[in-house]
C-alpha cells in the first residue's frame, strides 16, 4: 500500500496537506539515523506523537548516551 | 582524574582480600562458599568444592589440625565457627555420584614419586589425572602408612572413602613394599621424593631450595619434610605434593625447574568486616560428639558471616543499583575515560551520583567515590564526551538564578563598624521566599552590624556538571560582589553553599545561619501545646560541618522540641537524592533513593537544606524547613504539609522575591526586556504542571514553544481530537506542545520533551 494512501488523520496546518509517512533524520551524541515518521509532503514539517517519544525516543537516547 | 591515579584508587579497595580463615589454610580451602553450600543444604555441592581443594577429602576432615580457627572473625565475637566439622559433614551428607573422568590424552612422560604419603600420593594422583604416566614407590604394605600406623586417621573405612579410588586412577602404578635405594635404579623423566622426615633423601638435601622444592638433580624435587624442614601444619605435605605437581608439569614442559611449591607465608589479610549488628550466638555443639547431623550443620553454617567487606553497596543506592564490585566500576570509569576507547559505559554512572560523600567516610580505607565521580564528570565534559541534557536544566537554572531576572544584590551603606553579607542561596527563595524575608529581618534586627544582601546560586550545578570553567566564573563573581560590599563577614543558610564556600572560598569570614541563631534567643518558644517528636533529617553537605549539625540542634532544643536523631545522621548522612542533580541522568534510582529516605522513619522530618524538605514532600512526606519552627511556629502543622512550588513557581517566587526586597529597601526593578513568547497566555492544569517537573519543564519552554508554532504556522492539526501539535528545539531539548486554542490564550493538553535532534529542512 501507497504510505500517502493512509490517513493518519493529521494535517499540516501551514500548507494544508494530509501529513505522510516519509523517512526523517535525527542525529544525537554523535550519532546519525532515520525512521518513518508523519511528514508534511510540501514543507517537510513532522509530527512525533507522545506515545513514540516516551517509549522508542527514550531507548534510543538511552542507548546512545550509555554507549 | 587521570588513569594511574584511578589505578591507585582502585588499589585501596580491600573487598577482593582473602578471607581470614582460607587465608591461613595451607590448602587454601574456600570455607566461606563451603559455609554458603552447606547453610542451603546442597551438601553435595560443599563436598565437591572441598574434594577438588584438599584431594583426601574424608582423611583431612579427620585430622586437620584448624589452623584457621584462630583466624575466624567471630573468635571476637563468640566461638570461631567451627570449620573441620562442617567440612566433616559434607563427606558424610553428600551423595558421592562416582563422576566420569575427564579424557586426558597420554604425555608420553614418565613420573617417579617415591614415598605414598599424602604429599606423595596427592602429587602423584594430581600428575596421573593430567595424562602422565606415573610410578609411585612404597616401601611399606600400604600407601599413608604412618597415618594409620600413628592412629591419625583410625577408620579403615575412611582409607576405602578416600583412597581406594584415587588407586583406580587411570596412568597410576602403585609399588607397595619397594625401596628404591638408588634414583639410577628407577627409570624417569622428572621425580618428587617424599620418603618422610627420617626417609631416604639421596643425598639432594644440601643442595634443596625450600622455596621450589628443587635439587641440584635436573627434573629432581624432594619434599620439605624429607629434606629436614620444620611443619606449619600437618597439611603442609598435602600442599606441597599439590602444588609440586604443577612445577613438574611446568618442568616436563619448559625443562625449567622453578616454581614456589615450598613456599607458605601468610600475608594478613586486609579485609574488614562489619561486625557491629552480629547477634552472638555460640558453636552449635554436635549432639553425637562426634560429626554433624544434616541439621546441625546448617545451623552452624549458619553462624559464617561469609566475611566480605560490603559497608559502600550496604550504604549506597549508587553502588547497589548498579550491582558491580567497587574495582569493575573503577574500571568501566577507566574505559569510559580512556582517550583511545570511543565507548563510555560508566557515563550514567558516573552522573548518578549524588556526590554526598559517605563512601568515604564509611570504606575502612577512605575510597571516596565523589571525587572518583566528580573528576570524571569533568574529564567526560572536557573531551566533549558528557551527555549535554543531562545536567542542562539545572545549569539553565542556575544561569536564571544569576541573571537580572533573579539576582540580587543589596549593599546599604555601611553605617556600622561591624560588615556583613547575607547569602541565602538560590534555592531558599526558590521555596518560599518568606524563608529569605523572615530571616533577613530577623538579621537586621538582631545583628549589630550593616547586613548587605546578596540573591543568586553559589554555582554548585556547574560544579556538579563537571563544568569547571563555568563554575569559576560564578566563585569570581561571587568574590567580586563580597568585595564591593566591603568585605564583610558572610551568613550563609543553605548547606550546599557553605560546603562550596568552604572549598573554594575558604579565605573568606563566614558563619553558618544556624551557629548565628544558635548564640542569640530563639525567634520562637514552644508554646504548652508541644508539637509531635520529629526527626532531624540532617542535609549530606553538612557531613564535615559539626558547628552547623551542632547549632541545629541546640536550636530545636532552644525551641522546647523533643526530636529523635536518625541512624545516619551527623557524618553519616544520606543524600536526600537531590544532590549532584541525578534527575535527568537517573530518575529510576532517584525516585528509589527519595523513596528509601522518607520510609527511614515515620516522625516528621526537619531539615536545614531546603531542597530535602521539598524533596520529602513532594513525596508525601510530613516534613519542614527549620526555618519553619523558628519563623512559623503557629502554623507548623501546614507548613509540614505544605506542596512544594512547581519549577515554574521555583522561577517566579525568585522574580517576585527579587521585586519584593527590592521594593521595601527603596530599589525598583527596572522593568527587564520581556520576551515576546512570555506575553503567551497558557492555561496549565495541576496535573500537567505535576508531569512538567518530572519531565523538567517549565512554564517558558511552553510559551516559547506555542509563540514559535502560532508565529510561523509550524503545526499539525489532529482531526481526531481537535488538537494542534507542534514543536521546538531550544538548546539541547526538543519541547513539543499539544493544545487548544481557547478565548485569551491556548490551554495545554500535552507537553512532551526529547533529547533527539530532528534533522528538519528549513
Amino acid at each position: 500500500m501507497d504510505s500517502s494512501d493512509h490517513d493518519n488523520g493529521l494535517i499540516c496546518l501551514k500548507c494544508n496537506r494530509k501529513l505522510e509517512e516519509h523517512q526523517v533524520f535525527f542525529n544525537y551524541l554523535g550519532h546519525r539515523f532515520n525512521t518513518m515518521l508523519p511528514c508534511c509532503p510540501q514543507c517537510s514539517q513532522i509530527y512525533l506523537s507522545v506515545d513514540l517519544v516516551k517509549s522508542k525516543v527514550k531507548e534510543v537516547e538511552m542507548t546512545l548516551e550509555d554507549k | 582524574m587521570d588513569l594511574i591515579k584511578l589505578r591507585d584508587i582502585k588499589e585501596t579497595c580491600i573487598r577482593d582480600e582473602p578471607v581470614f580463615c582460607s587465608n591461613s589454610c595451607p590448602l587454601g580451602v574456600d570455607v566461606r562458599e563451603l559455609a554458603a553450600r552447606i547453610s542451603r543444604s546442597d551438601f553435595s555441592g560443599a563436598y565437591k568444592l572441598y574434594r577438588k581443594q584438599v584431594v583426601f577429602p574424608h582423611i583431612v576432615s579427620m585430622m586437620c589440625d584448624e589452623p584457621c580457627r584462630n583466624s575466624c572473625i567471630r573468635s571476637d565475637i563468640d566461638e570461631p565457627i567451627s570449620i573441620r566439622l562442617l567440612e566433616r559433614s559434607c563427606c558424610e551428607q553428600a551423595k558421592k555420584n562416582i563422576e566420569p573422568a575427564y579424557y586426558m590424552p597420554a604425555k608420553n612422560k614418565v613420573v617417579a614419586v617415591i614415598g605414598a604419603g599424602l604429599g606423595g600420593l596427592s602429587c602423584a594422583v594430581k600428575l596421573a589425572l593430567k595424562g602422565y604416566e606415573v610410578n609411585l614407590y612404597e616401601k611399606q604394605a600400604s600407601v599413608v602408612s604412618w597415618l594409620i600406623e600413628h592412629d591419625a586417621v583410625n577408620s579403615t573405612e575412611l582409607y576405602g572413602l578416600d583412597i581406594e579410588q584415587i588407586l583406580k586412577t587411570e596412568n597410576l602404578a602403585v609399588h607397595l613394599q619397594k625401596e628404591v635405594r638408588s634414583l639410577n635404579h628407577i627409570e624417569f623423566d622428572a621425580a618428587y621424593i617424599a620418603t618422610g622426615i627420617d626417609g631416604r633423601s639421596f643425598k639432594l638435601t644440601e643442595s634443596f631450595d625450600p622455596v621450589s622444592l628443587a635439587t641440584a638433580e635436573k627434573g629432581v624435587f624432594i619434599s620439605g619434610r624429607t629434606a629436614g624442614q620444620p611443619e606449619y601444619s600437618v597439611l603442609i605435605p598435602l600442599r606441597q605434593g599439590i602444588s609440586v605437581s604443577q612445577s613438574i608439569e611446568n618442568f616436563l614442559k619448559t625443562g625449567n625447574m622453578g616454581g614456589k611449591a615450598g613456599e607458605f607465608n601468610i600475608v594478613p589479610s586486609r579485609l574488614y568486616v562489619d561486625t557491629k549488628t552480629t547477634i552472638k550466638s555460640a558453636a552449635v555443639k554436635p549432639v553425637n560428639k562426634q560429626a554433624y547431623s544434616a541439621s546441625e550443620a546448617v545451623k552452624e553454617a549458619d553462624r559464617c558471616l561469609l566475611c566480605e567487606c560490603s559497608v559502600c553497596i550496604n550504604s549506597c543506592e549508587l553502588l547497589d543499583f548498579y550491582n558491580k564490585k567497587p574495582k569493575k566500576i573503577i574500571d568501566d570509569i577507566s574505559a569510559s575515560l580512556n582517550v583511545v576507547t570511543t565507548t563510555r559505559v560508566a557515563s550514567r554512572q558516573i552522573n548518578s551520583c549524588n556526590l554526598c560523600g559517605l563512601c568515604n567516610v564509611i570504606c575502612p580505607t577512605g575510597l571516596d567515590f565523589e571525587e572518583v565521580f566528580l573528576s570524571s564528570r569533568r574529564a567526560l565534559y572536557k573531551g566533549g564526551n558528557l551527555p549535554p541534557a543531562f545536567h542542562d536544566f539545572w545549569i539553565r537554572d542556575m544561569d536564571f538564578s544569576n541573571s537580572e531576572e533573579a539576582f540580587l544584590f543589596i549593599n546599604p551603606p555601611q553605617s556600622k563598624s561591624k560588615r556583613y553579607l547575607f547569602f541565602p542561596g538560590c534555592q531558599l527563595g526558590a521555596s518560599d521566599p518568606r524563608y529569605v524575608t523572615d530571616t533577613y529581618d530577623y538579621l537586621k534586627k538582631n545583628i549589630n552590624g550593616s547586613i548587605s544582601l546578596m540573591l543568586g546560586c553559589c554555582g554548585a550545578p556547574a560544579e556538579w556538571a563537571g563544568q569547571e570553567e563555568k563554575f569559576t566564573e560564578v566563585i569570581a563573581m561571587i568574590r567580586e560582589h563580597w568585595q564591593k560590599a566591603g568585605c564583610p563577614e558572610l551568613i550563609l543558610t543553605c548547606p550546599t553553599c557553605i560546603k562550596m564556600f568552604a572549598t573554594y572560598l575558604g579565605d573568606l569570614p563566614r558563619h553558618s545561619l544556624w551557629s548565628i541563631m544558635g548564640r542569640m534567643d530563639t525567634p520562637h518558644k514552644a508554646n504548652e501545646r508541644k508539637f509531635d517528636k520529629f526527626t532531624v533529617f540532617d542535609a549530606c553537605a553538612s557531613r564535615n560541618d559539626i558547628e552547623t549539625r551542632n547549632s541545629v540542634r541546640k536550636l530545636i532544643q532552644n525551641s522546647g522540641y523533643a526530636m529523635e536523631e536518625l541512624d545516619y545522621s551527623g557524618g553519616q548522612a544520606k543524600c536526600c537524592g537531590y544532590g549532584g542533580q541525578i534527575h535527568a541522568v537517573n530518575p529510576l534510582l532517584l525516585d528509589r533513593i527519595v523513596s528509601n529516605r522518607v520510609s527511614d522513619s515515620p516522625l516528621d522530618y526537619i531539615t536545614y537544606c531546603t531542597n530535602c524538605r521539598d524533596t520529602f514532600a513532594n513525596a508525601g512526606k510530613r516534613a519542614f524547613h527549620i526555618l519553619d519552627l523558628l519563623f512559623r511556629a503557629d502554623e507548623i502543622q501546614k507548613r509540614a504539609l505544605r506542596k512544594p512550588p512547581t519549577l515554574t513557581q521555583r522561577r517566579n517566587n525568585r522574580r517576585g522575591l527579587k521585586r519584593d526586597l527590592l521594593k521595601i529597601n527603596g530599589g525598583a526593578v527596572m522593568p527587564s526586556q520581556k520576551n515576546e513568547f512570555e506575553c503567551v497566555k497558557v492555561a496549565i492544569s495541576e496535573e500537567i504542571y505535576e508531569k512538567m517537573d518530572q519531565d523538567l519543564i517549565v512554564l517558558e519552554d511552553v510559551q516559547r514553544t506555542i509563540h514559535h508554532c502560532e508565529k510561523t504556522g509550524e503545526k499539525v492539526l489532529d482531526r481526531a481530537t481537535g488538537n494542534i501539535a507542534g514543536h521546538l528545539q531550544s538548546g539541547y531539548i526538543t519541547y513539543w506542545v499539544v493544545y487548544q486554542p481557547v478565548k485569551d490564550g491556548f490551554k495545554l493538553v500535552d507537553v512532551y520533551s526529547h533529547r533527539l535532534v530532528i534533522e528538519e529542512e528549513k
